[in-house]
């Protein structure tokens, strides 16, 4: 998981699966103490665990 | 208050460019706004000025997502690569899930920083967020550390240090970078099964050296402790 402002780092080392989060660097997760919002991120990188069907699949959350 | 000395020299003024720069590890280290000191003045000079305008609104209208998504932006522009990307390794290795995530033993691996109290990877007396900024070059140039964080620890134990983003945020709630919290409440519902130990390193480390040292020792880790796979957190 990478926030947007370093997705191009996961390029560079062509991580298989990158799920890219709309959030403040130090802030991949989501923000402090908002657990629903973090557990949205954990369930998207999960699902993206399961579903990418090749290497270099990246999916961008809202 | 001291009387001027009338036959002092006077002080040199300030560029902008070193009031910029002096956010990136100088007199005015701010791992939140780093980035001022790679932007052109005039860009550095239009973001500092939408912020304050920003900042002017929300005293009265209490709207902070203005001012997040303005910091976010910001964040954005500041860290884009100046040309095409080169990756730095051959292999894209990939491989689907085995098996339904409730029957494969996950980890998570976190380059946030986040350690055990208890078991700080620097010792007793390791430094503070604030001192271990003035270590970033030896971090940049040394070899990293996993710490293992077990699965029921509790998140009130952990912790966070690293001089490449503030990691005072990590230590307000460890779930922005390591969120076993939010694995743990998913594995009590059978979504995920996790393994019995989670790893944290600092991501600000010599990557030849993350690539050619540590990374076959880690996955040798992972495999002997039977993981099947892992959710990598980036800072």
């Amino acid at each position: 998981m990478f926030v947007r402002a370093f997705q191009h780092v996961a390029q560079l080392l062509r991580v298989p699966r990158v799920l890219v989060t709309p959030h403040l660097m130090g802030r991949t997760i989501g923000p402090v103490g908002d657990r629903p919002r973090q557990r949205a991120v954990v369930e998207a990188a999960l699902e993206l665990l399961v579903s990418a069907t090749g290497a270099g699949t990246v999916v961008t959350l809202e | 208050m001291t009387t001027p000395d009338p036959g002092a020299a006077p002080p040199t003024p300030m560029t902008f460019e070193a009031f910029r720069r002096s956010f990136y590890y100088g007199s005015r280290a701010d791992m939140q706004f780093k980035y001022l000191a790679s932007m052109s003045d005039e860009d550095a000079a239009d973001t500092i000025a939408r912020l304050l305008h920003l900042l002017g609104e929300t005293i009265d209208t209490g709207d902070w997502d203005r001012v997040r998504q303005a910091v976010y932006e910001a964040q954005v522009a500041g860290y884009q690569p100046s040309g095409p990307i080169e990756p730095a390794v051959d292999a894209a290795p990939f491989q689907r899930l085995p098996a339904h995530l409730s029957q494969v033993p996950l980890a998570l691996i976190s380059a946030g920083g986040v350690f055990r109290r208890d078991d700080d990877p620097r010792g007793p007396d390791g430094p503070t967020q604030d001192e271990v900024l003035g270590e970033i070059m030896e971090y940049l140039r040394g070899t990293p550390t996993l710490t293992e964080i077990g699965v029921d620890t509790p998140t009130g134990e952990l912790t966070a240090r690293h001089p490449g983003y503030d990691a005072t945020t990590a230590q307000r709630d460890p779930n922005t970078v390591f969120p076993l919290e939010v694995l743990r409440d998913l594995a009590a519902n059978g979504t995920v099964q996790l393994a019995p130990t989670h790893y944290g390193f600092v991501g600000a480390t010599s990557q030849v050296r993350l690539r050619e040292q540590v990374a076959a020792e880690w996955a040798q880790r992972l495999l002997e402790a039977r993981v099947g796979a892992a959710l990598l957190v980036a800072t």
